[in-house]
């Protein structure tokens, strides 16, 4: 049992394995702490570029990403008040008055430890649900991995804070624009106005740089300006103090890392609801609730612990499902199919090698990260002064000389663009962009298991309804419609209390 | 113009989704029955979703309860959502379709100077030593990257002899 954990440990022993881990870990932490950018933006970046390297490689720059990106925006949201990435806001509401009492360096050592043990507790999780996904996921047929890619997707619209109906039609886009190409089933052409390149249909990659990399660089050069203001001249020191800031709190740091682990389980929902979660019942639980957004140290640990712990688990429902439950995991996804891996069962199978070296990268990204990002804390503050104009241009150039890269086919750049203004507009029209994602992930799977299923069934509808995890997931799945109406009348009924409104960044 | 109590502009992001589904329904309805099952499911769903947006976006009670209930978020402008200049907008799609225009006709390492170069330039026009050095040295990085490390032979674009 132990041997994929011990071969995925083997795997990463290389010097080329930990270079690019370190390399991963350092980008995480600029791209973390620099809003605008995150994680997803940094993936959709290294994506194509991850082409030329082994797929263990490969996973270990990610991990070195993915585990790296919240120390960086944990960074910003201590020192600038600007949360690197959205989860770390909930870090800004005591973390910047910490910095402007002076104890900066107090906040940023406790963020640094209490990312490190979220990140081992997430990773851990991973670690014992994922053979148990595994047992799960192999008793599963066409119309249960039909209806669960419906309830992925049922679940991101959802999660889209209050737009799931909006959530719901980007959905149903991207899977019409997933059926563009050859039909698995019957082998027509479709949707291809005689081009030859969309025989294949919608690359994912491009699709995803333009979505997000692009997209985000568009609104980056509109916003222009200087990213965030100067973090001045504040004081960084008792950082070790800080260190050991989460050992004492530990209640603080175990209730943060658990909500982090079950909320990134559940694809769509996040890491702004896992922090913002923690922040909140820890306020509920202290005996000092009015300390709170005045500078209380906890106030930093309880989200920090959360977002990392997120990670980890987030990647349950990618790897073992092939449903990513969030823009990063959507990314992720795609550098996982670019290196021959398909998540879902047969990946649990046949790559533990890689998925366990991924984990074990993940884990050390988590921990290494807090002592990398302590080490540039002050260079990492510099970087979210780049004015955004001269910063935009770059990345969003160098996005699109990846996309081309993937396969050297120049239509990349061309649907690269596309749906980079694809997504802008859909960012200012009010449409969640990441369902176009999923369905652009899962629309494949979603027709080929709906065949297989008629095909099972000679034609009738009934097989969906007749299976005992169909129903489980149909019951889901109309949970998850209701739930936005039920949300509403009861956000209607009843008032909604928010800690500290006029302490939240924007 | 006044639609149902709702200014004409605010159906069109939902009117826009209903013609693309409406249009994709047609094309599905030209392939062969087995082809179609799925695409013409996620069709006509799609259509009733989009029907759905559009209603919820007509003025009076109706309107108002299916906002709600759907799409609560659609009640509040967002911060994000505040209007932007035609200027802004202008640059920033400007910005892609050259990007995306250089790159097909002249290249990687062209496009990589001129639009950094040009964007610098848009943004930053006195200081355009400082820009000729960034766009120079991002050019440069972007040769190191993939001509060097990763061994690639970078598209010289239509003009140059590139295919597409």
């Amino acid at each position: 049992m132990l041997t994929p954990w011990i071969d995925g440990f083997e795997s990463l022993l290389h010097v080329q394995q930990i270079v690019f881990l370190c390399l991963g870990m350092l980008m995480g932490l600029i791209f973390g702490a620099v809003p605008g950018l995150g994680g997803t933006t940094a993936l959709a970046l290294l994506l194509p570029l991850t082409y030329g390297l082994d797929s263990i490689t490969a996973l270990a720059l990610s991990g070195g990403v993915m585990g790296a990106v919240p120390m960086g925006g944990s960074i910003s949201a201590i020192l600038l008040n600007t949360p690197g990435s959205a989860p770390n806001a909930a870090t800004c509401l005591d973390g910047y008055p910490l910095a402007q009492q002076g104890k900066a360096g107090l906040a940023i050592g406790a963020a640094a430890s209490a990312n490190a043990v979220g990140g081992l507790i997430g990773t851990i999780s991973l670690l014992v649900v994922l053979p148990l996904s595994k047992m799960l996921v192999l008793s599963f047929g066409p119309p249960e991995f039909f209806l669960l890619s419906i309830l992925g997707l049922v679940m991101v619209a959802t999660a889209s804070r209050g737009k799931m109906l909006r959530g719901l039609i980007a959905g149903g886009v991207g899977l019409m624009l997933s059926f563009i190409g050859f039909d698995q089933v019957t082998g027509t052409v479709r949707y291809t106005f005689g081009i030859q390149y969309l025989w294949d249909g919608v690359h994912l990659v491009p699709a995803l740089i333009g979505l997000f990399a692009g997209a985000e660089m568009i609104k980056l050069w509109m916003k222009g300006g200087s990213i965030s203001g100067g973090a001045g001249h504040t004081k960084i020191t008792k950082i070790s103090a800080g260190l050991f800031e989460t050992f004492r709190h530990w209640p603080t740091v175990l209730r943060g890392s658990l909500i982090g682990t079950v909320v990134g389980a559940i694809p769509g929902v996040g890491g702004v609801v896992a922090s913002f979660l923690s922040y909140s019942l820890t306020v509920q639980v202290s005996k000092d609730p009015e300390s709170f957004g005045k500078g209380n140290i906890q106030g930093v640990i309880a989200p920090e612990a959360a977002i990392n712990a997120k990670d980890g688990s987030a990647l349950i429902p990618t790897i073992a499902f092939g449903i990513p439950g969030g823009a990063e995991m959507a990314v992720f996804l795609g550098i996982l199919v670019l290196h021959g891996m398909q998540p879902g069962p047969l990946m649990l199978i046949q790559n533990q090698t890689e998925i366990y070296g991924l984990i074990w990268a993940l884990t050390a990204a988590c921990v290494l990260a807090g002592a990398l990002g302590i080490l540039f804390v002050r260079p990492l503050s510099m970087v979210t002064l780049v004015p955004s104009k001269k910063l935009a241009p770059i990345v969003m150039t160098i996005a699109f000389i990846g996309s081309w890269a993937v396969d050297q086919t120049v239509e990349n750049v061309i649907v690269s663009g596309v749906f980079a203004i694809l997504g802008y507009t859909m960012s200012r029209l009010d449409y969640p962009r990441l369902p176009i994602v999923i369905s652009l992930v899962l629309g494949a799977g979603v027709e080929r298991n709906f065949h297989q299923s008629l095909a099972m069934s000679d034609g009738s509808w009934g097989i969906f309804f007749t299976r005992t995890i169909c129903m489980i997931l149909l019951a889901c799945i109309a949970t998850g419609l209701f739930l936005t109406p039920a949300r509403s009348l009861i956000g209607r009924l009843f008032t909604k209390q928010v800690a500290f409104p006029e302490r939240r960044p924007a | 113009m006044k639609i149902l109590g709702t200014p004409a502009i605010r159906y069109l992001p939902a009117a826009i989704v209903w013609l693309f589904a409406a249009g994709f329904l047609a094309l599905t309805y030209q392939l062969p029955e087995a082809t179609r099952a799925t695409p013409s499911l996620v069709g006509w769903v799609t259509l009733g979703l989009a029907t759905l947006d559009i209603l919820s976006r007509t003025g009076g009670e109706l309107g108002a309860a299916l906002m709600r209930a759907v799409n609560p978020a659609g009640l509040k402008d967002r911060p994000e959502n505040q209007p932007v200049t035609h200027k802004d907008l202008a640059s920033g799609i400007g910005l892609i379709v050259a990007l995306v225009s250089s790159f097909v006709i002249l290249g990687v390492l062209p496009t990589t100077a001129i639009i950094i170069f040009g964007a610098l330039m848009i943004a930053y026009r006195a200081q355009w030593i400082t820009n000729a050095i960034i766009a120079a040295g991002a050019t440069l990085g972007v040769w190191l990257l993939f001509a060097v490390l990763l061994r690639l032979q970078l598209f010289p674009g239509l003009a140059f002899g590139g295919v597409l």
